[in-house]
This record gives C-alpha cells, sequence and structure tokens, in this order.
C-alpha cells in the first residue's frame, strides 16, 4: 500500500461510516422480529401446496398410500397422544389437556379458582386468554383486543383480587374473570430516554398485591399500575437495570432481574442477578444469580431457569438479600416451586434427554423424560466453478428437545406445561397417577414422586 | 432484553436455534441496526434496505440452526443482509442510482478528506450492487476476507481479488471526475 493508499483507506473507511450513520430512525425490533417469524406464502409456494394436495388426493384415491400409517407425533415418553413409551410403572403420565392454533409464551395459576391463565397471540388471526379449570381440564376462552404490533411477547399474571394482568407488546391488559371485562393501557412506542433501536415493548411484569409492576425493554423504569389502571408511583432505576427481564414484590422490598451481558467482568451494571430494593427504588441489596424468572412463594422470591451458565442457577432470596441455594440446577430454560421444599424444573442438556423433574426434601424426581436423538442431516454440496467440488456434509444434529415456554404446578401438585409445536401449541398436565413410561436418561434412580404439595407458584 | 454491544450469550443463542421467539427478538434488537446500516450502505435508501433487512432476518430465523457458535453470528447475520441487499438492488438499479451531482469527486479529494457525503454517495452509487457489497462489509461491516469469502461463497483470495477490483473501479470512476 502507498501512502496514497492507505489514506484513501481511511478516507473512504470515514465516508462510509458517515453514510450508515444516516440510519437515524426508530425502529422496532420487537415487529421485525414478528414479521421475520411470520410464515411467508409465495405464488410458488401456493402452486406447489395446491399440487402437493392434489397428487394426495389422487394418491389417496388409487390406494397408493393407503399402506402409509399416520405421521407420528412428537411428545413426552408416556404422552398419551405420543407415540414412543416403554413400559414401566414409575413416571406419571403426561396428559394433553388443550392444544392451541398458535404459540404462548406464559402459564399463571390462580390457587383462588384452581384455574390456569394463558394467552394466545396470533399473527394472522384474533387474539384469546384462556381459562383452564385445573380440576376438570375444561377451558374457555376470550377474545382480546387486537394490538397494533401484534407480536408474541405475552406475561399473564393473577393479582391478589384475582384479577388477570397481561401484556401484550406495548399494551397492559386487566381482565376482570367476574365481570369478563377488560382494561387497557397503553404505553407509548417511542421513549426519548431509550435506545433507539431496541423497541420499548413490556418486558415482564410482577403483581404486588391488586396492583402490578411494570418492565420495559431498552429503559430503566419501574413503572406501578393500579387496578384502575393508574400509574400508582414510578422508579427510574439507573443503567444497571436497563432491559430489565423480570420483577416480583414480596413485602416491602422489589425484586428486579437485570439481564447483564456476557463478555463484561468488571462493572457491576453489567452482570447478571437480581437486585433487592426498596420501596423508593434505593438498592439494599444485589444477589448474583444467572436466573431468568422470579416467582413469590410464601412471602420468599424464587429465582430460577439460568441457562448454561456458571453460577447460581436457582435460588430462595428473602426480602433482606440472603440467597440460598433452591437445590435445583436449571441447565436450560425453567424452574418454579411450589414451597420451600418443592421446586420443579425444566432441563434440556447437550445429548442427555430433556426431563422435567421435582426437586424435593434433597432428591430428584423425573416427571416427564424427552430423549433426545442424535441424527445426521446430510445437505447436498454447493458446487460452484471457482471452487473445488465439495463432498456431502452430514452434520450430527440433536433433535427431540420439546419447546418448552411455560411451566406451573397446581395446588393438587400436578405440573401443567406450554409446549410450542411450530404455529401451534400444547398445554400438558402431569397428574400424580402414575402410568407407564421410562425415562432413558436415568434408568435406575427414578423414585416416584407421590406427595401433593401445596401453594401456589407465579409461573 | 439484550444490551447493545457486547458478544450474545450463547444461551440466547441455543434458545432461538430451538425455536424460541423471545430469544429470536433478543437478537434481532442485538443485531439490528448493524444489519440495517450495511444494508444501507449497499442499497442506498431507506425502504429497500429495511426490506432488505427485513428478509435477512426472515431467511435467518429459519437457518438459524447453522449458527454453531454466538462469536460467530454477528457476522453470518452480517452476510445474509449483504446479500439480500445486493439482491435488491440488483433488481433495481435503476431507482439505486440516485441523482448524481454535477461534478464527481476526484482520489486526491478522496485522500484528502475534503470530499463531502453526497459526493462519496454519488461515487459509490455510480459501482455495481456487488462491488458495494465488498464494500461496505469490509469497510462498514470490518469484516475479514475471510468472512467476505463465506458469505460471498468463494474463497479468501477471491473476496481480496474482488475487493481490490471493487477499490479500483471507484479510484478510476473518482479520478475521470
Amino acid at each position: 500500500l502507498t501512502v496514497d493508499d492507505r489514506r484513501f483507506d481511511e478516507a473512504l473507511a470515514k465516508g462510509i461510516e458517515g453514510l450508515a450513520s444516516e440510519v437515524v430512525w426508530p425502529v422496532d425490533a420487537q415487529h421485525v422480529a414478528r414479521e421475520a417469524i411470520r410464515p411467508r406464502r409465495s405464488a410458488v409456494a401456493v402452486l406447489l401446496t395446491v399440487a402437493a394436495a392434489v397428487l394426495l388426493m389422487v394418491g389417496f384415491r388409487v390406494g397408493v398410500l393407503d399402506r402409509f400409517g399416520p405421521a407420528s407425533t412428537t411428545g413426552p415418553v408416556g404422552a398419551s397422544s405420543g407415540t414412543a413409551t416403554t413400559s414401566t410403572a414409575l413416571i406419571p403420565q403426561p396428559v394433553e389437556m388443550l392444544r392451541l392454533d398458535w404459540e404462548s409464551y406464559d402459564l399463571a395459576y390462580d390457587p383462588g379458582t384452581n384455574s390456569l391463565w394463558l394467552a394466545v397471540m396470533h399473527p394472522n388471526e384474533a387474539d384469546f386468554l384462556y381459562r383452564i379449570d385445573a380440576a376438570s381440564g375444561t377451558s374457555e376462552r376470550w377474545q382480546l383486543p387486537d394490538t397494533l404490533h401484534n407480536g408474541f411477547l405475552t406475561e399473564v399474571d393473577v393479582a391478589a383480587d384475582g384479577a388477570i394482568w397481561l401484556t401484550m407488546e406495548y399494551r397492559l391488559i386487566r381482565f376482570d374473570p367476574v365481570t369478563a371485562s377488560q382494561a387497557i393501557l397503553e404505553f407509548p412506542v417511542v421513549e426519548p430516554a431509550a435506545n433507539r433501536y431496541g423497541g420499548t415493548w413490556l418486558s415482564a411484569i410482577g403483581v404486588d398485591g391488586d396492583s402490578v409492576w411494570v418492565t420495559r425493554n431498552g429503559l430503566s423504569t419501574l413503572v406501578r399500575v393500579g387496578p384502575s389502571m393508574e400509574q400508582l408511583g414510578r422508579l427510574e432505576l439507573g443503567d444497571a437495570y436497563l432491559s430489565s427481564e423480570d420483577v416480583a414484590a414480596a413485602g416491602d422490598r422489589i425484586f428486579v432481574l437485570t439481564p447483564g451481558s456476557a463478555d463484561s467482568e468488571g462493572s457491576r451494571g453489567s452482570q447478571r442477578g437480581v437486585g433487592i430494593l426498596s420501596r423508593e427504588g434505593q438498592e439494599v441489596a444485589f444477589a448474583l444469580i444467572q436466573a431468568s424468572r422470579l416467582a413469590v412463594v410464601d412471602g420468599r422470591v424464587f429465582a430460577g431457569g439460568g441457562g448454561q451458565m456458571s453460577g447460581l442457577a436457582t435460588a430462595w432470596i428473602d426480602p433482606d438479600g440472603t440467597v440460598e441455594p433452591a437445590g435445583a440446577d436449571a441447565h436450560y430454560r425453567f424452574a418454579t416451586a411450589t414451597s420451600a421444599d418443592s421446586v420443579v424444573t425444566y432441563r434440556s442438556a447437550g445429548a442427555e434427554a430433556a426431563v422435567i423433574e421435582r426437586h424435593e426434601d434433597g432428591s430428584t424426581h423425573v416427571l416427564a423424560a424427552f430423549p433426545q436423538q442424535e441424527v445426521e442431516v446430510c445437505r447436498a454440496p454447493i458446487t460452484r466453478p471457482n471452487l473445488p467440488s465439495a463432498s456431502t456434509s452430514c452434520p450430527r444434529t440433536l433433535v427431540g428437545a420439546p419447546v418448552i415456554t411455560a411451566l406451573t404446578v397446581d395446588a393438587s401438585g400436578a405440573v401443567w406445561y406450554v409446549e410450542n409445536i411450530g404455529q401451534g401449541a400444547i398445554l400438558w398436565k402431569i397428574g400424580m397417577s402414575m402410568s407407564g413410561a421410562s425415562d432413558p436418561a436415568r434408568p435406575s434412580q427414578r423414585p416416584r414422586s407421590l406427595t401433593a404439595p401445596g401453594g401456589s407458584a407465579r409461573r | 432484553v439484550a444490551r447493545v454491544g457486547g458478544e450474545l450469550h450463547r444461551d440466547v443463542l441455543l434458545r432461538a436455534t430451538q425455536r424460541d421467539q423471545q430469544a429470536f427478538a433478543e437478537i434481532v434488537s442485538r443485531y439490528h441496526l448493524d444489519l440495517l446500516r450495511v444494508a444501507y450502505v449497499i442499497c442506498g435508501e431507506r425502504t429497500m434496505a429495511e426490506d432488505a433487512t427485513q428478509n435477512a432476518w426472515h431467511r435467518a430465523w429459519r437457518k438459524l440452526d447453522q449458527v454453531r457458535d454466538a462469536g460467530t453470528l454477528r457476522s453470518w447475520l452480517v452476510g445474509i443482509a449483504a446479500n439480500e441487499a445486493r439482491r435488491l438492488a440488483t433488481r433495481d438499479a435503476q431507482r439505486t442510482a440516485g441523482p448524481l451531482p454535477s461534478q464527481m469527486p476526484s482520489t486526491q479529494d478522496i485522500a484528502s478528506g475534503v470530499v463531502a457525503r453526497e459526493d462519496l454517495r454519488a461515487a459509490l452509487f455510480r459501482l455495481d450492487p456487488a462491488d458495494r457489497q465488498v464494500i461496505a462489509l469490509r469497510y462498514l461491516a470490518r469484516a475479514s476476507s475471510d468472512e467476505i469469502g463465506g458469505q460471498l461463497g468463494i474463497t479468501a483470495e477471491g473476496a481480496r481479488t474482488r475487493l481490490a477490483r471493487a477499490l479500483g473501479r471507484l479510484r478510476r470512476d473518482l479520478d475521470r471526475g
């Protein structure tokens, strides 16, 4: 490179940076993500679908396809609608309770009415709030107001007065089950204080008596909203609490889960954990916990669902900041609790079978197992004229772990969970009755869980 | 959700590959601006850049399981966005050309840093979209020749050659002005 080349190089880089800096308009990343996930139908795809349907009809008419059985479905070992079951008499049987026409991301239990609540936000059709009677399994649903953004981050909570609070992107909804009426509070999409590109949707809610605390993506503000949808309080928490992932209230403390970031080790503001705050927003203590969810159980806060990170994954946090390990290392995704001595987790790690387990009295009981298989997925080589010919690659891929998005336990001790199945979801229940299924991950050390813990959990 | 800057946690990527939409939204939140800036430099206008970036996310959601290492996610996403931007810009080359200034800047002007942004924009958009793609990847996304090659489906040497030719065309074009 000559000096001119270098100067040209530097100036060009500067000039292109200048051009790129024109990208200053607000972007709603949530909306972008939702649009990316929404299935698209090209004209070719429609034609192919029609052609395939015609071929199938012809095939059945002439009997060509009769020799094939129905397509197999996935599901936990022992599931009533699943396929592969190996008979033993140790694990309760998951039962399909409700099939939903789109995915769902939270599940709340109301001990007052022994009901479960979940919401489905469909990208193209109406959105619904569902109530499932835990005893009978019957369900009813109410249509929710259509959203401007029509996204998918829905959280559901039950307040002390029995009202159902849920988030729908930029909307907070309070549903009164007695009158079946809905009140809506709209939050502004554009916030001057927010990161311009991230979107400021409602990232989490946490009930506090009859009211609810709200956190938002891209902001470090906590807002408390009352039953009449009035703002009862507002706390500015500073950058350390930017984009908080969950919030819970117990006693005179507010617990806020901060996401942290993976690359930094030094500054306090970048660490993942739970801040214990006074009602005025002052940080009383900070617990380093690799959690992703908070739940209030018997006046304490349970933090769980840490993911594949080092550090404490599940723990009990007292209002004074005391942290006590909960004895369940949830490698991935979810954990919930019913009482101080009973924690239910879902984990899915590596080649091991994914399992839902109850941790009780120092021992672990498998409630459902989802065997994973490592299969080879072969892809045809890409041939290009200017590259040497490549061979077919067959990377090994793990399949079989279900996408479980929510988990809770009812007063009878039955575990309920939502499994997203791609443009749909299934609500499963693992009751206390026993039936046959095997656990390939731990064939010999599976004590049966017969104790039915009481209490309730938020998720 | 995710904070700006820094590496994406591998757990987020794992969840997204298992079709967790919240995790995917977190990835979008983290990298959308990077993709949009690259697409804007290649397309030259907002609407097309947004379309290209949206298409890129659509493809990324379906092919996310190809990414094994969170450390390579950003360059993989940027590469998809750059390819989409080039595709749209090529299809609509007339529209991306933009107004040309009455007097083109010279190489000396560029090197001395006195070229106005509008002049550089005009010079850049006289290039083929494929040339803009490699320039944007190198000068904006700071991609290495290996990464550019991987994104274009050519060797690193091929990427270096393509970049050199694109820069040569840019300089010759400027000198003519």
